[in-house]
């Protein structure tokens, strides 16, 4: 299978105060494949976020190269912000409706996509409402049902859930692999989509083995690949069971505080 | 029905009781009532007092409306990046220049002109609006701009949905700086140019009289004060409500 994106030889730094020149990221490649969800985990300060804001095209200054395959151009990614990041003088429908306006499409289309998205997080009673009249976990739910109006093939997420109580972050979880799995969700007329492809960061080791194919632990500051640990435990995934246990195991021994 | 409960909302917001609806009709009604009584007792003309008064009003609307304009689009163009580098100690100086020294030269060549007092008026209401936008510009959030980029909104949308709003609480709040300065350099303006109608020439005209000049200024006040109960105050709280996360 060709990547669909591939990293090669990545490299970041920053210049601090008085001039001093801190390397983020040192020499990271790797390929992330069409329709699998990819993790990247690492201790807090690792550059995991950076890393995926260079992937996404948000962090333009560093050196090495982001290669996309042939199918994919920016027009089709979307991201998930930590904080939300929705604006707070839109309502709720407005806010998911942001990317369809930006892609010229008639009134009709986007208030018709809006609605869809608003019934399969089931935002409808909010859809006037405005972020601050909302819980964290709805706000979010507004996040992804923004991220994913817009057909995207490539979902970047960072630290999507990690600003909800585990119980909201839980169910959220349950309810992105259930997009995931099935994204022509209430299509009028049934059609295989293909699954869009996921590259989430995160420092919570069971978030990232309940979702991710892949996971790439990276290592303290300068963030290398320290390791790519494959996850081929079937879906859903047991939270207690013995395998998944061995897999958290090993990837708690990887990383490095 | 969502809609209805939004209408319902905003004018529960502006007026909320019975009282606030009296006293808003009262600030509509004082001003007026207060000038008619004021030329009566004064005994001047109350059509050339509220003429007067309605020029020197227009005047400040063109000048607020030209101020804001070119604020905004200075602001947007300049607080960021080499440019803000250059530009904005530029501005800082420029604000900081006294135009009224400049004031009688211009009045000299421009003659008492309706373009001499506006020009002059937006010299000074622009400043304070042009560094509130350029404050709130300095405010958005990196994850905003970041939902923005990665969305590819672009041309008038982006300036629909993200740039007019993120700019709104800056330009509000300036307009309230800038038209308090602004009402003052107005009279000014009109007394040093030596323009024939407007307040300026109201005061100049009555500057020996205490008891008129001490009505007139009261009367300008009240003017002052009912628009900005009126306009000022309930846009100042409805923009900053908007941004509240």
């Amino acid at each position: 299978m060709k990547p669909l994106i591939t990293l090669k030889n990545i490299s970041k730094h920053f210049v601090e105060e008085g001039d001093k020149s801190v390397v983020a990221l040192a020499d990271i490649s790797l390929e992330i494949f069409p329709g699998e969800i990819f993790v990247f985990v690492g201790p807090s300060g690792s550059g995991k976020s950076t890393l995926l804001r260079i992937i996404s095209g948000l962090e333009k200054d560093f050196k090495g190269e982001v290669i996309f395959g042939d199918e994919v151009r920016q027009h089709d990614f979307s991201f998930v912000f930590q904080q939300f990041a929705l604006l707070p003088w839109l309502t709720v429908a407005e806010n998911i409706s942001v990317g369809l306006v930006a892609r010229n499409l008639s009134i009709h289309h986007i208030k018709e996509r809006v609605n869809k998205e608003l019934k399969r997080f089931g935002l409808e009673r909010f859809a006037n409402e405005h972020p601050r009249e909302l819980s964290g976990g709805m706000r979010q739910r507004v996040g992804i049902a923004r991220a994913l109006a817009t057909d995207p093939k490539v979902i970047f997420m960072d630290e999507p859930f990690s600003e909800l109580d585990s119980f909201t972050s839980e169910e959220l979880r349950k309810e992105l692999l259930r997009i995931w799995e099935n994204p022509a969700w209430g299509e009028e007329v049934a059609h295989t989509q293909p699954r869009p492809t996921i590259v989430m960061v995160t420092h919570i080791v069971e978030e990232a083995l309940e979702l991710a194919d892949r996971v790439a632990v990276l290592t303290p500051r300068p963030a290398r690949i320290e390791r790519i640990v494959t996850n081929n435990l079937p879906r859903p995934r047991a939270l207690r069971s013995q395998e998944f246990y061995t897999l958290e195991d090993e990837l708690y021994r990887l990383i490095k505080p | 029905m969502r809609k209805t409960h939004a209408h319902i909302h905003a004018h529960a917001y502006i007026y909320r009781s019975r009282l606030h609806r009296l006293v808003t009709v009262l600030f509509l009604v004082l001003p007026f009532a207060f000038f008619l009584f004021f030329a009566e007792v004064a005994a001047i003309s109350s059509t050339k007092l509220f003429m007067d008064i309605g020029i020197s009003v227009v005047r400040m609307c063109v000048a607020y409306v030209i101020a804001l304009a070119l604020a905004w689009i200075c602001a947007v163009l300049f607080y960021q990046g080499r440019r803000a580098v250059v530009a904005l100690p530029f501005f800082d100086v420029l604000q900081s220049f006294p135009t009224f020294a400049a004031l009688p030269l211009a009045s000299y060549f421009l003659g008492p002109s309706n373009t001499t007092v506006i020009f002059f008026l937006v010299l000074t209401i622009i400043w304070p609006i042009f560094f509130s936008i350029i404050s709130s510009l300095h405010l958005i959030r990196r994850d905003w701009r970041e939902a923005v980029e990665i969305s590819q909104l672009s041309g008038f949308s982006y300036f629909k949905l993200f740039l007019l709003p993120v700019t709104i609480p800056g330009m509000v709040t300036g307009s309230l700086i800038g038209l308090g300065d602004g009402w003052g350099a107005l009279v000014a303006t009109e007394i040093i140019v030596g323009s024939h109608r407007g307040l300026g020439s109201f005061f100049n005209l009555f500057s020996r009289n205490p008891r008129i000049t001490v009505f007139g200024i009261l009367g300008f006040l009240i003017l002052i004060f009912s628009i900005n109960k009126l306009v000022w105050t309930p846009l100042l709280e409805w923009s900053h409500g908007k941004m509240e996360e």
